[in-house]
Order: structure tokens, then sequence, then C-alpha cells
């Protein structure tokens, strides 16, 4: 059985319907991500799913548990990071550790946790002076602290800078090794791309496509762009018939566009080729080609999401 | 489940929050200690209302007038009752002094007998209004006699009724303590639980396994614990800082104090189901406090205040707990004189609770 | 022209700011307007002595007797102003150190003086109204007369206000936080608003001397003289406007000496 089986749920909000008969289900030790913008109802879902909110149609189990008639039951066994990292104020790092630990039947060790999230140096700082990232840190620690079986990121780097969201990120890879199920939502393409094994595009209350990210990207953008600039003496025609290439758009540069880059690149790049070696005389490089700043560019979510929307993820 | 251990995790965490924001509660404790220095000191003063209660033994138009004389004098009021109405008064801080006009009085008005003194009572001890009444009595005494010539009338020197010495400071400390109970009681659960509610900290314990109303509770007590509490620091003060007395029993005072931190601080709980951000809380508590603070006599009596006034402060639950601490402090009262003031504050708590369960919402 | 011009616009977006937000509207307006109703109709027909000491048979010695809502109505508008320029205004700007709204506002071209003179501008507009609507209940509902003087009393309106306005800004400094800020100030007014009797006669000695270092008690004593309380015949009070005065270049000097544009992290 699925960790999650969600059936046609539905949630309105006066005539406002946030989420329109969205059914998924989520497997065991997978990372699920729910891709949207703003107002998408990633949200609602998810709060629907932790038994945070009645939903006005549809069924819910999660690890086998009808959410609906035993809420806590499953919050007992999940953890749940919310969107606002909310904790009381006036309460210490590991005040709140302590606190979330004694929410539950069952806990982890307060240290052992606080030393698993580098949280020790900050143990005895009041949550509201932490950055960022430790705040963010400390809220997926306290999603953690039931040791459980599945786990609900609600957008768990949004606002935060490069580096600490790529601190969150392993956060997030070391909960998946250790075999647990994650649920995340976001609206940043690359932290899906990176993290999820499967991706929901959720547009307005619908799931308009559900796959890996690789099949989304491979089905549903134009696929990858391999660019170059244009030298005199090139020949685009004979780059048109390279194989796999499916279009040649030639003005500054040249653009190539194919669903095959491995085959696209190795041709470009065969030394036998007529644009290779014997290009345009006293070259900085020994050597050069005709084939130069090269850059391959690779099909994002984002272009999913635009040919799956008409629009950006952003708007 | 340990259903208890969150309960008491989540209450702890609540009082441990409120006793760390140092700033909100000196502020607070500092405020009802600068009231009771002020209020102790201007209470029964200038400017507030002289009761009295006069016995009339003679009946005759003489003491009819010197009663007039008494009234003309602004901020006098006088009112004649049975000796035994006047001395229970007396008893409980209804009225200053008690005068007792003899028989005699007309007769010896008319020199139509032997002289007479009015007698007047007193709670006694060196509280200033009571002084004010000595001296406002003997005045009129005086220009009464003297505006017919006659030295037949006179005041006797005061007698002092068998009452505790009430001071300022004895006074003013069962006020400040239904004051603490008002303002904590309410701004404490309804900013913070309101604050917990728009930050989504109530939200986040939601998500786990911990009951809804465990969650409620654990705040509400939580907040009642710190009214507790800061009513325990006020009556330190009070005592070595002002040497303020307690006539009566501590073990009396528990009844009074549980079931008015229960009766605000579920008022306060009542006020979030009705706010939706913590400015509107504060709106609300401070217009549920300010008013109630004035109508419910802890700052100077509400004897002498119009009829409607009193009306509705004897609805409002502060009046039976101002009342209900005054009467175990001051007057020594068992628990049968504050059975009616702990009744009504107790449905007060039951009340406001229960409409306050039923319509708070959790987003 | 160009500094008038976006103080200008400051003060307009500050009055929209107020009037949006209804709990500030509500403190500034309703409060007094709330006390005038309850304590106007109870002492409605009643008399009170002001600045003198009701006497052993209560007689009001070396002060004047009034009708009590003679009294009361200027003593509310003076409330309303303190409460809009002194209370309101410290605890909105404690929240918004809070909120780094302030810190953020530096980082813009908008000079802080434009900034602040919007932030005064807009309390001081909220101060005349206030002050209006309560000369305007006061006469219908209590039969109180209008302010007898007025020009005295529009000047003593915009000195007390901006006075109370510089205090508070100077009081931000030892406000922590937003939480704290409105216990802060019902400790510092309170207390002042009873010892100057502000609710009714209050003539303990001490108190009143303790009174009167404040400026609390001496804008009091302008507007009950602007209002016609306190007999005038110009309605001008030299010593009352000279105290606020000292007060608010007092308040000025700890405002440009203490006050913080980022709240204090630990």
């Amino acid at each position: 059985m699925a960790d999650i089986d969600v059936t046609g749920l539905v949630k309105r909000y006066g005539h406002v319907v946030a989420v329109d008969g969205l059914s998924f289900s989520v497997q065991k030790g997978e990372v699920f991500g729910m891709l949207g913008p703003n107002g998408a109802g990633k949200t609602t879902t998810l709060e629907i799913i932790e038994g945070l909110r009645a939903p006005d149609a549809g069924t819910v189990h999660v690890l086998g548990t009808d959410v609906l008639a035993h809420p806590g039951t499953v919050k007992e066994r999940i953890g749940v990071q919310l969107q606002a990292t909310a904790l009381p104020d006036f309460t210490k790092v590991r005040e709140a550790v302590e606190l979330f630990a004694a929410l539950y039947r069952q806990a982890r060790p307060v240290a052992e946790l606080m030393a698993e999230f580098n949280l020790e140096e900050k143990a005895d700082a009041y949550t509201d002076k932490l950055s960022g990232g430790q705040m963010q840190r400390l809220s997926i620690a306290l999603a953690l602290i039931n040791d459980p079986d599945l786990v609900f990121l609600d957008e768990p780097t949004t606002g935060l800078d490069p580096q600490a969201r790529l601190n969150i990120w392993t956060v997030i890879e070391g909960i998946r090794q250790r075999g647990k199920t994650v649920v995340l939502t976001t609206h940043y393409m690359e932290e899906a791309e990176r993290l999820c094994d499967r991706v929901a595009v959720i547009d307005r209350g619908h799931i308009v496509a559900l796959d890996s990210p690789r099949h989304l990207i491979a089905a549903n953008a134009a696929g990858t762009t391999v660019e170059f600039a244009r030298v005199p003496g090139l020949d685009v025609e004979a780059l048109r018939k390279l194989p796999g290439v499916d279009r040649v758009v030639a003005d500054g540069q040249v653009s190539l566009t194919t669903r095959t880059p491995e085959v696209v690149l190795h041709a470009l790049l065969d030394p036998q080729a007529p644009w290779a070696g014997a290009g345009s005389a006293g070259g900085d490089g020994e050597g050069e080609g005709m084939i130069r700043d090269l850059v391959v560019r690779h099909g994002t979510l984002e272009d999913v999401f635009l040919s799956l929307t008409g629009r950006s993820l952003r708007e | 489940m340990n259903a208890f251990g969150a309960f008491r995790a989540l209450a702890l965490n609540r009082v441990r929050a409120s006793v760390r924001d140092r700033t909100s509660l000196i502020f607070t404790l500092g405020l009802a200690v600068l009231f009771m220095v002020i209020f102790g000191l201007l209470f029964g003063g200038n400017g507030v209302s002289l009761t009295l209660d006069a016995v009339n033994s003679d009946n005759t138009a003489a003491s009819a007038g010197y009663l007039t004389a008494l009234r003309s004098v602004p901020g006098v009021t006088v009112d004649v009752r049975s000796h035994a109405t006047a001395f229970a008064d007396l008893k409980d801080d209804s009225v200053v002094a008690v005068l007792v006009i003899p028989s005699g009085f007309g007769a010896a008005y008319e020199d139509k007998g032997p002289s007479q003194m009015v007698e007047i009572y007193q709670a006694g001890g060196s509280s200033s209004s009571t002084a004010i009444a000595d001296d406002v009595v003997a005045n009129v005494t005086a220009g009464f006699a003297a505006g017919q010539g006659h030295s037949t009338i006179t005041l006797d020197s005061p007698k002092t009724a068998a009452v505790n010495q009430v001071t300022e400071m004895d006074y003013m400390l069962p006020s400040m303590i239904a004051y603490i109970l008002l303002f904590s009681g309410v701004n404490y659960v309804a900013i913070g639980l309101v604050e917990m509610r728009v930050k989504q900290v109530l939200r986040r314990f939601r998500a786990t396994p911990v009951r809804s109303g465990t969650i409620l509770a654990a705040q509400v007590v939580g907040g009642a614990l710190i009214v507790l509490l800061q009513i325990l620091v006020l009556v330190l003060i009070g005592i070595w800082a002002f040497g303020a007395r307690n006539y009566g029993s501590w073990l009396l005072l528990i009844p009074p104090i549980v079931l008015g931190t229960a009766a605000f601080v579920g008022i306060g709980f009542l006020i979030t189901s009705i706010a939706k951000t913590s400015e509107a809380a504060r709106a609300l508590s401070a217009m549920v406090t300010f008013p109630l603070m004035f109508l419910s006599g802890i700052f100077f009596p509400m004897t002498g205040l119009p009829q409607v006034v009193q009306v509705i402060s004897r609805i409002l639950p502060l009046a039976w707990a101002s009342d209900a601490l005054h009467q175990v402090m001051n007057n020594g009262a068992s628990f049968s004189a504050i059975t009616t003031d702990c009744l009504v504050m107790a449905a007060w708590a039951v009340g406001a609770i229960a409409l306050a369960t039923w319509r708070f919402r959790w987003d | 022209m160009s500094d008038l011009a976006v103080s200008l616009r400051q003060v307009r977006a500050e009055q929209r700011g107020f009037w949006r937000n209804r709990v500030a509207a509500f403190f500034g307006f309703g409060f007094p307007i709330m006390f005038l109703l309850i304590f106007g109709a109870i002492f409605k027909g009643q008399t009170t002595c002001i600045d003198g000491s009701l006497g052993a048979r209560g007689q009001c010695v070396g002060g004047t007797l009034v009708p009590y809502n003679n009294f009361f109505v200027p003593a509310m508008a003076a409330w309303g102003v303190i409460t809009t320029c002194f209370s309101n205004l410290t605890i909105n700007t404690v929240y918004r150190r809070d909120n780094g709204l302030l810190k953020r506002l530096r980082g813009t071209p908008l000079p802080s003086a434009a900034f602040v003179a919007g932030i005064l501008g807009s309390a001081l507009i909220s101060a005349v109204i206030v002050v209006v609507l309560t000369a305007v209940v006061g006469h219908l509902l209590f039969q109180a007369p209008w302010p007898a003087h007025p020009l005295p009393a529009l000047v003593s309106v915009l000195l007390g206000g901006l006075v109370f306005c510089v205090i508070g800004l100077a009081l931000t400094a030892v406000t922590p936080n937003a939480d704290a800020a409105p216990a802060v100030m019902n400790f510092t007014s309170l207390p002042l608003l009873f010892i100057s009797g502000f609710f009714f006669n209050f003539n303990n000695a001490v108190f009143v001397d303790i009174a009167k270092v404040f400026p609390v008690y001496w804008f009091k004593e302008a507007m009950l003289t602007a209002f016609g309380a306190e007999p005038s015949s110009s309605g001008w009070n030299g010593q009352d406007l000279l105290v606020l005065l000292i007060w608010g270049v007092v308040g000025l000097a700890l405002t440009l000496r203490f006050f913080r544009w980022e709240s204090r992290r630990v």
C-alpha cells in the first residue's frame, strides 16, 4: 500500500475552489514534490493530508489510516514542517526541541537530534535570534522528533540564501537516505529537480502533470539547447543535417535544439568534422576549431510549467 | 499517551515565556504598585465623597435640620439607618463613620431639656477619610449649634467601633489584587493566544498528536498561572514594602483569587474568539479592562455614583472579586460572607470559558 | 520645495495608514470618547473643584467650582492628544523598528527628516481631529460649552501634541520590543493622568507637586484654560506653554541622542 492515497480531494473557501478534485499516491521511500506558484493549492492540500484541515470532498489515507477519521493516529506517525516557521516567543532552541518531544508518545533523544542538525552551539539561543538557515534546520529537526515514517516539508528553502539552501538540500537528502518518505512543496525548479523522485505540477487546484522531473522535462520542454558562437565560415547547413538535431537557429550565435544532446555533442566535437581544428588562423588556443563558447542548456521544470499552463511559475 | 506530560510542557512553556518577557512583567506589576501608592494616599481623601450613616433616636424637626445641614456639605452623603445596619455598614467599610443622634436632641436644641452629645463612631486607624469625616461633622455640629446661639448640642469625641483599623495600604492591597486579576487575566490570554494564532504557533502544535482541547487548556491555564504568580509578588511587595496587613485567613483568599482568575482569564479567552489580529485583541482588552477598572470600586467606593452605574458594576465580575477580597483581607470575613461573590465569579468563569470554547477559531 | 512636498506626501501616507489601522484609530479616538461617555454620563449635573482643594466642609478652596463636564471635556480632549501623539506614536514606532521598517526607510532616498516630519504631521492632524470630536460630543451630549478661546486651544493642541510626540520618540529608546511597548506606555502615562487630575480633582499636595514636574499636568492646564473651564480673559497661559516648551526641548535632545533605527539584537 502507498504511504499516501488521495482521491477526489476538494476544498473551497467561499466561492474560491482552492483544491479541485486532486488524486494521487505517494509511494514508500520516495521524495514527492508539489510544484506550483503561490495560491495553486499546494499548502491547502498538504494541510488536509496532515489532518489540519477538513476537505469538502474526497478521501485521504496516510500510512494506511483514514486521516479524516483518525487524525491523532496519523499525526503520531508523521512529521510536519509548516510553511511559516512558527515557534512560541521567548523559547530557547533546546527548550523548543524538548517541548515538541513532550508532545509525542515516542520521541528521539533531544541531544541526539540536536547533534544531528548541528544545533548544539545554538542550544541556549532564543529561537527568534536564529538565522534563516538555522531556523529552518530547527524546524526540520522538530518535524523529525517523533522519528516519523513520513515527513512533510512546506517550502523548506523559501527565503534562504543559496548557501543555506544547499545545506537544507543535504539535510533532506539525508532524510531520504534513512528510507523515510518525504513530501515537499516548492516553487524552486532546481530544488524539485535535484531532490524529487516525482513531481506533481499543480495549477489552480489541479494536477496538470505528475512524473519524474526528467520525464516531465523530456515530455514537455523543448529539450536541450546547445549554443555556440557563429564564427565566419561555419557551415550552418551542415549543422542542420547532423543526427539528432531538431532545429537550428543561427543569428549572432548558433542554437541547436535536440532531445539527444549526447549524439549531437559527439558529432559537433568530432575531430574529423569540417569545423574542427582548421578554423580561422591565429586563434589564441592551440588547434582551436570553429565551435567556440559552447554552452549546453538543459530544459527545466520552469519550461515544463510554462508549456503546461502557458504561464510562468513566478507570476 | 502521556496527555498530561504534553499539557504540562505546553503550559510551562507559556509561563516561562511570560516570565522572560521582563519588560511587560515589570511594567504591569509596577503599574499596580504605583496605583497602590497613588490611590493609597488618595483613598478617602479630597474630592472623593464621604458617606456616613446616622442613627436618629430623636426624630424631631431639629434633628432633621441637623442632618440637612450635614448633607448640604458637597460630597457628603448621610443615610439614616437602624443601629444594627449602621454598624454593619461601618464594619464592611461602606461608610466612613456612624453618627448617633441621642433621643433628647430636639429638646436640647429647643432648650427644653438637658444638653446632648452627638456621638461619632469610626472605623478607626489613620485613614484620612475618617479624619475628614470628623472634621466635617465637628464643623457642621458647631455651626448648627452656634446658629441658634446655644451650646446645648456638642459632638462627643470620636469613638472607635470594634472593627479592624484598616489603613490605606490594607485597603489598597486587595484592590490591587483585583486589578491584577483584571488586567493580567484578560491581557495575557487575549493577546498571547491571538498572537500564537496569527503567528501559526497554534497550528504547529495542532500538527502534533496532542488534542486540540489540551493545547487550548494549556494556554489558558498557563495564562492563569502567570496571573497567580503576579498576585503572589504583589502581595509580598504589599506586605514587605508597604506594611499592608491581612486581617482574614490566607486560605480564604484562595477561592476568590482562583475563581477571579478563572473569570478574567475566561473573558480574555472570549476575546480571542472575536479578535482576528493581536492589535484588535489589544483594543478589545483595553475596551473591557479600563471601564471595568473604574466601574467596580477598586480605586474608589462606588457609593455616591448613580444607581445605574452601581447596577452595572454589580453585573460585572470585578466588583464581586474586589468585594470578596476586601471582605476577607480587611474585615476578616468568613466564607459565608463571600459565598455570593464566589458564585458570581464562578458563573462568569464557566460562562465565558464555555462560550469561548464554543466560538474559538483556530485560523 | 521638494523637501516640503516629500514631507507632505509622507504626512498623507501616514494619515492613510492611521485610519486604515482601525485599532490605532480606536486607541486614539474611541478611547477618550468612550471615557467621555462613561464619566460624562456618571457625573452629569455634578460639579468639580478645579485647582483647589476640598475644604473640611467640602467647599472648593482656592479653586473654581465648575460643572463636571466643563472640566471633563477638555481633560478628555487632552488625553486624546496624548494618546495619538504619545502612546500610539511610540507603540507604532517601536513596532516599525522591530519589523526592520525603520532601517529599510533609511535605505531609501527619503530623507529621515521628511519621514519624521510625516509622522509628526500626521499625529498632529489626528490630534486636532480628536479634540474637535471630543468637543462636539461633549457639547451635544453633555451640554459642555464650546471651547471659549479657539486660537489658544489650537496652539495648545499643536504645541502639546508636538511635545508629546518628541517625548514619545525619546521613550522608544528604553522600550525593548513591540510586545512591551503597550506596558511601557501605560506605565508612563496612566499614573500621571491620575495625579494630574484628568478624571477627577486630585489634590494630594505631594502628588500634585510630582505631577507638576511632568508635561501632562501642564498640558491639561493649558487645555482647561483654552476651553474656558478656568477663568482667563485671553485663554493664554504663558506658564503652561513655557513648561511644555521646555519639555519639548528636553525630549528633542533625548531623541536626537538615544533614538535607535534598528532593534537591538541580543
